[in-house]
């Protein structure tokens, strides 16, 4: 996890950090860096894309349905959800160079920028669980296999929604593959 | 000041005259014209961007809420709103207009403001008296003033140094920057809701304090 995740000093709830895009911008360049160290990718950011995006997903994120008290958690992955879409539709970074040897049998390499995308928006997710609910994101096996990236990154080109269901998917939880842009405040979902 | 302000009307109008005349022009005089305006351009960049620091910014900014006034800081507020207004130009190419520093300056210290005790309706009230003033001109001090898409335009830049200013401030100018570009492009996301509040006080401050602590 990163260090800036782990400091339980911080006065406010990490959720409403995450709602401040001076916090978002500055976790997405820390995650590019990250990524880029972990798998050899050299990424490009286009800064005015990624603002947009921010922007975007805040719009949307204020737009919903305020979360009953026993929802606010599912609530968490809802919003990373959004995060994802908006983040795969605005294409805030794309792939300067990729390392010698890479091998698109591995979700990082397969698809780069969808691999940086899925690991910001479950890294927030996980570390927002964490420290305001208690909870523990387990992560699925599916995140490391390159056929579920396949069926991923086909579904997000046909329906650019099917990412809030696919990052539940990844993060362990139950995904809503039927209608997944709509937060369901009772717990059928 | 003056000096920042004459710089801005002879660029704008020399980027104006490029415009007409560079079409009508054959090509061998074209790249003549168009190196001595860039010339031009980058000799009165330098002048043109008055240097503000942190201690501006924060002035700035509590004059927006209310809590600072007189002619001083009334300069102050003036130098980092045509600070914000230079910084964001590039953003959108074709943009005519031009901000008068010196006349934002006056219209400020002389600005009725409001006493509200809410800092958000205080900088609400202070937008819209400003918007009234035709602060913006295609050329610095010349009585014609922007309409149509123009006003919109000028509007969302108030509206964006308005957001910038309101929220929590940065430490160095390199990130206060970056707060102001997260700020553009907020107030371009919602420009509709911009668009439908601008004439309300009591909604224009709450979409400003709603932003503002999403910044």
């Amino acid at each position: 996890m990163p260090p800036d995740l782990e400091d339980s000093n911080a006065a406010p709830p990490l959720r409403k950090s995450a709602q401040r895009l001076r916090w978002l911008v500055s976790e997405f360049e820390k995650q590019v860096a990250r990524t880029s160290a972990e798998t050899g990718t050299t990424y490009a950011v286009d800064r005015d894309a990624l603002m947009s995006a921010m922007a975007d997903w805040l719009k949307t994120f204020l737009a919903q349905e305020r979360p009953r008290p026993e929802r606010k958690q599912a609530f968490v992955g809802f919003a990373a959800g959004l995060m994802l879409r908006t983040l795969i539709g605005k294409k805030p970074v794309r792939v300067v160079a990729a390392p010698e040897g890479a091998d698109d049998s591995k979700p990082e390499h397969f698809w780069p920028e969808g691999y940086l995308y899925v690991a910001y928006c479950i890294t927030i997710r996980g570390a927002i669980i964490e420290r305001d609910f208690h909870g523990t994101q387990r992560p699925s096996q599916m995140l490391g296999d390159v056929r579920t990236w396949w069926s991923f990154r086909e579904n997000v080109e046909e329906d650019p929604s099917s990412a809030i269901a696919f990052l539940d998917h990844f993060a362990g939880d139950e995904p809503n593959w039927t209608v997944p842009d709509l937060f369901r405040n009772d717990n059928s979902h | 000041m003056l000096l920042r302000d004459f710089f801005r009307g002879v660029s704008t109008l020399a980027e104006t005259t490029e415009g007409i005349v560079e079409p009508a022009l054959p090509e061998s005089a074209r790249r003549p014209l168009h190196a001595a305006i860039r010339a031009f351009e980058s000799g009165s960049a330098r002048i043109l961007g008055p240097r503000v620091d942190s201690s501006d910014i924060r002035i700035a900014a509590k004059f927006v809420r209310g809590e600072a006034r007189g002619l001083v800081d009334a300069e102050k507020c003036a130098k980092v709103l045509a600070f914000a207004w230079e910084e964001t130009r590039p953003a959108e190419k074709g943009f005519r207009l031009s901000l008068s520093e010196t006349i934002a300056a006056i219209r400020l210290a002389t600005i009725r403001g409001s006493d509200n005790r809410c800092e958000f309706r205080n900088a609400a009230a202070m937008l819209l008296e400003l918007r009234q003033l035709n602060l913006a001109r295609f050329l610095p001090a010349l009585p014609f003033s922007p309409a149509g898409a123009d006003a919109r335009a000028f509007d969302s830049r108030l509206f964006t140094y308005f957001v910038w200013l309101l929220a929590e401030r940065e430490d160095t100018i390199e990130n206060e920057l970056g707060l102001l570009n997260m700020a553009m492009a907020l107030a371009s996301e919602f420009s509709d809701e911009v668009d439908a509040c601008i004439g309300d006080r009591g909604e224009l401050a709450a979409l400003m304090e709603n932003l503002a602590n999403h910044l």
